[in-house]
């Protein structure tokens, strides 16, 4: 199933056998876990993750800095190597790099990812915080334009907005 | 002999009805919480807390002889920040990093109306049923439970003024009950003579020169986009369709919008532009989780108040029309 997973993410499988992995991707948290993983890993082999050099030297000082590296994972395989130092590196700079797109710190998801059931809740997204370019994608418009198409909206108004608008840092920096 | 037979039956027959009435009473509440919310004029202050996170605000909404309906926020913690609606156009004022994100939608007249088309499809995935009373802000409520019925949806519980019908409290849970994010009034005064004034943005004067970053619709809010998502999550229904524009300076990207009846999944399309950052991958802003991945030229990013695989499934099955 881990080969099928490598050949969904490089788009190699045909569509019936890519919705056989997809299917098997939502009933087994396990695999879901390894599937972004993988993505993350090979994003950030492939260099589509902009980690400029500051960041790559903060990562290794933490990682000096670290007495224990948070690393849950039970499964090996050939990627272990990779994933492992991806996995390091995110522990090690979880809780300290903030991220500010436009003053909206917004960062890759945070520690207590509140997942649904049967899904573990460690998993890469569970540590990963990068850097994200400062013109990135106008993310806080994203946000503004679809709470106006959020049902709870039709009861709650303008408080959804709060979410918006909301200075998620600001207890970090106090 | 008899009496055991009697009570198993009254239970048989019982269970469902009372279940099926808690649930009907459940969802007129809703109802009733969109109307009042729409028609009623209040001001009060609201706590709203997400994670560690916790932001104090004070709004007001007002209700004009015309039937135009104004609401105003301000948030009281941290940098001010204000966000004022007219009827659904919608303007965020951030004076700390000087932007105004504005959200105009043309057509709709009503701010999101949604819920009272679909609240009856919410039974398939949600259990809903009625919970304790309570008092909210020194007003009685009445609480209605959302349950999921599968992963791929958070829950929620509503505090619902017992006179008015006014939401007062809302909460976002995980699967094991925790509050994700929630918002409280902590004082409130429901049915105030308001005027237009008290609902009058404080920081338009200043905001000239401000960047502005606005996502306004260039179509109509169903037309064919020409992306599909081949995958969708399920109980998730395609509710919108459009394509925005984001500047002068930038093409148009798509927007489609995906529901269960309450929770709700915003897909983005971008042409990929470097100067836009390359990030790839999770994020989250509060209880918003953000998926975003590269197909082929585009950025496709999705978004929404549900839990991280569902973004990752709803990005995996988006593709051009064929």
């Amino acid at each position: 199933m881990k080969e099928n997973l490598s050949a969904l993410i490089d788009n190699e499988l045909e569509d019936r056998q890519a919705q056989q992995v997809l299917d098997r991707l939502h009933a087994d948290g396990d695999l879901r876990d390894e599937f972004a993983l993988q993505v993350a890993v090979g994003d950030a082999l492939r260099g589509d993750i902009g980690l400029g050099a500051a960041f790559t030297a903060s990562v290794m000082s933490r990682l000096d800095d670290e007495p224990t590296v948070l690393a849950p994972v039970t499964r090996r395989s050939a990627a272990a190597i990779p994933r492992r130092m991806w996995m390091s590196a995110a522990a090690a700079v979880s809780g300290v790099a903030l991220v500010s797109w436009l003053g909206l710190d917004l960062m890759p998801a945070g520690a207590p990812v509140q997942m649904a059931a049967n899904t573990p809740a460690a998993g890469y997204t569970s540590q990963v915080r990068a850097s994200v370019a400062s013109n990135d994608a106008p993310l806080r418009a994203y946000l503004v334009a679809h709470h106006g198409y959020s049902p709870t909206g039709s009861m709650q108004g303008v408080a959804l907005y709060a979410r918006g608008v909301s200075d998620v840092s600001a207890d970090d920096r106090r | 002999m008899i009496f055991r037979a009697v009570c198993l039956l009254a239970a048989l027959i019982g269970g469902p009805v009372a279940w099926a009435q808690s649930q009907a009473e459940a969802l007129s509440m809703l109802s009733r919480a969109v109307t009042a919310s729409q028609n009623l004029s209040y001001a009060g202050t609201f706590v709203y807390q997400s994670g560690a996170n916790v932001e104090t605000s004070r709004i007001a909404h007002y209700v004009d002889a015309d039937g135009n309906s104004i609401e105003r926020l301000e948030v009281l913690d941290g940098s001010p920040r204000e966000v004022v609606r007219i009827n659904d156009e919608v303007r965020c004022y951030l004076p700390k990093e000087k932007i105004v994100i504005e959200d105009r939608r043309g057509s709709r007249k009503t701010f999101p109306s949604l819920l009272p088309e679909s609240i009856n499809s919410l039974g398939e995935f949600y259990a809903i049923k009625r919970g304790a009373s309570g008092r909210v802000a020194g007003f009685e409520t009445h609480s209605v439970l959302l349950e999921p019925r599968d992963g791929f949806r958070f829950g929620y519980v509503f505090w619902i003024e017992a006179q008015t019908g006014l939401l007062l409290k809302a909460r976002m849970v995980n699967e094991r009950g925790e509050a994700i994010e929630q918002f409280a009034f902590a004082q409130l005064e429901i049915g105030l003579p308001l005027s237009r004034e008290d609902v009058r943005s404080r920081m338009a004067a200043m905001s000239e020169g401000w960047a502005v970053h606005s996502a306004s619709t260039t179509t109509g809010q169903n037309v064919d986009v020409g992306w599909v998502a081949s995958a969708p999550v399920p109980g998730f229904r395609q509710i919108a369709g459009m394509r925005r524009s984001l500047g002068p300076d930038r093409p148009d990207m798509v927007h489609m919008v995906f529901s269960d009846g309450l929770a709700a999944i915003s897909v983005f399309i971008e042409p990929f532009r470097k100067e836009d950052g390359n990030f790839i991958g999770p994020m989250k802003h509060g209880a918003v989780n953000v998926f975003k991945r590269r197909v082929g030229n585009f950025i496709v990013t999705a978004l929404g108040e549900v839990p991280p695989h569902s973004l990752l499934r709803m990005v995996e099955g988006v593709e051009p029309k064929r």
